[in-house]
């Protein structure tokens, strides 16, 4: 492929997956800034990669894992700092678009506040079926997890969100 | 209900997007990257590091590893193993004396069992020319280097029973001159049967004297004569060895004996035995050992 070829076939990418990768990261960080900040790096990461003329079967799943590892990345590092601290100090910068209304806006909080209470993998997992609407075998694959352990993932964090919002109620 | 939560997430997704002009801003940004980091640049000023292939990490290399590990370890025991029975002149001897002998020297740790396993060294080389001799065509300098071996075991066989002495341990001292008396009245008796040992000789009765062979078979005479000269010289070697050792047995038998009937008085009428003890060990020198005789000068005795 010659590079200005790359350069498009990249551009096009962008142009189709940008929305996907951002909205798949602030379902994961629950961090508006901190989610574009990842979905950048993403593309940054996969244009490294195909600037040295390696070839990509599967965008989508290509761009899903980065985005997975870089999210794991983050994870690592905020370790420390506790969800209450975050609530408390700090405040949710919740990932919705400005323009919409209060009763969305609520509707976004509580999302993402119920997404917060899950475990990590859970909220990979249901996060990757629901928002991104990846199959339960795209998402073994990329987790490099069984197709089943993927599906009781979902099962589980499904119960556990309603258990909660019920609770909260 | 479980629906609602699902439908909540999705509806809430679908309102989560970048604004054009985020969108914009980091595609700008993204370009920018893409002029300053073009293809095929990038692959160049990119160091990729590969591992090492020495690598433990590499699990291929792990793999291979453990092969070469298993492999030598296998070669090893094996090439130890088949050297155990090697005579001087053999590929494998040096791993035998030098490789063999050299690792169960080591385990042997006290002194007994070092002096046992300095016996069982002497041993192997006479078992050695025993071999040698049963073979036609064996090189004088095998047998020498044999022999030679030999007298190194035994002179250091005096010296731990010189050390045992000196330490008091007549029990011990005793016990090793004992065994190399044994070992050496064994071989003696082996090597003489074996004075002529070629394969002609298989009809022949065990015991023949040289002159008597040279007499009825002139013809190979030539070639085992300087052989059987050398056969002849470990004999008398050992001979001399065996009649040290048995002296030197005797002579601290006596001692020791001697030595606990005095302590038996001591202790009887009390006083002090250790002038007595003093006496004993200076009457044991290391010179009371003949020197065992070497190589030349048996060969000119046999002469």
């Amino acid at each position: 492929m010659k590079p200005n070829e790359i350069e498009q076939e990249f551009t096009k990418a962008y142009d189709q997956f940008a929305d996907a990768i951002f909205r798949h990261c602030v379902f994961r960080v629950s961090d508006r800034e901190k989610a574009k900040d990842i979905a950048q790096g993403t593309f940054v990461r996969v244009w490294g990669y195909m600037s040295q003329g390696k070839e990509i079967d599967n965008m989508r799943a290509f761009l899903y894992r980065i985005a997975n590892n870089l999210i794991i990345d983050e994870y690592r590092k905020k370790k420390d700092i506790s969800l209450d601290h975050m609530r408390d100090e700090e405040g949710f910068d919740i990932g919705f678009d400005p323009r919409h209304d209060v009763e969305t806006k609520d509707e976004h909080a509580q999302a993402l506040a119920l997404l917060e209470c899950l475990p990590e993998k859970y909220r990979e997992a249901l996060v990757m079926r629901h928002i991104d609407g990846l199959s339960v075998k795209d998402i073994a694959h990329l987790t490099h997890e069984t197709e089943n352990v993927i599906s009781v993932r979902i099962h589980r964090a499904i119960e556990k969100l309603q258990k909660l919002r019920d609770g909260s109620k | 209900m479980k629906n609602n939560i699902v439908k909540q997430l999705k509806s809430v997704a679908k309102d989560t997007r970048l604004s054009a002009t985020e969108k914009a801003v980091i595609k700008s940004q993204l370009l920018h990257y893409v002029k300053t980091h073009p293809a095929g640049s990038v692959a160049s000023s990119y160091v990729h590091v590969s591992p090492s292939p020495f690598s433990i990490q590499n699990f291929r290399n792990k793999k291979t590893l453990s092969a070469f590990v298993i492999g030598g370890l296998l070669l090893g025991s094996s090439v130890s193993f088949a050297s155990e029975n090697t005579i001087p002149g053999d590929m494998l001897y040096p791993v035998k004396i030098y490789v063999n002998e050299s690792a169960r020297t080591v385990l042997a740790v006290t002194p007994i069992a070092k002096a046992e396993w300095e016996v069982r060294l002497a041993e192997r080389r006479l078992e050695e020319v025993e071999k040698l001799a049963m073979l036609p065509g064996v090189s004088e300098e095998s047998i020498a280097r044999a022999e030679n071996n030999f007298n190194k075991h035994t002179e250091r066989i005096q010296e731990h029973i010189v050390k045992f002495e000196k330490n008091n341990d007549s029990e011990n001292a005793v016990a090793t001159a004992g065994k190399l008396t044994d070992m050496l009245r064994k071989h003696e008796s082996t090597l003489d049967k074996k004075n002529f040992p070629h394969s002609l000789d298989h009809q022949r009765p065990a015991i023949i004297s040289n002159t008597k062979y040279a007499l009825e078979s002139p013809v190979v005479e030539i070639n085992i004569s300087a052989e059987s000269v050398l056969i002849d010289a470990v004999l008398d070697n050992v001979r001399d060895a065996r009649g040290d050792a048995e002296k030197k047995q005797n002579e601290l038998k006596e001692k020791y004996e001697k030595k606990e009937a005095i302590d038996h008085q001591k202790s009887n009428s009390g006083t002090p035995t250790k002038p007595e003890s003093a006496e004993l060990r200076k009457g044991a020198p290391r010179e009371e050992f003949r020197a065992v005789p070497s190589k030349a000068e048996n060969a000119s005795r046999n002469d």
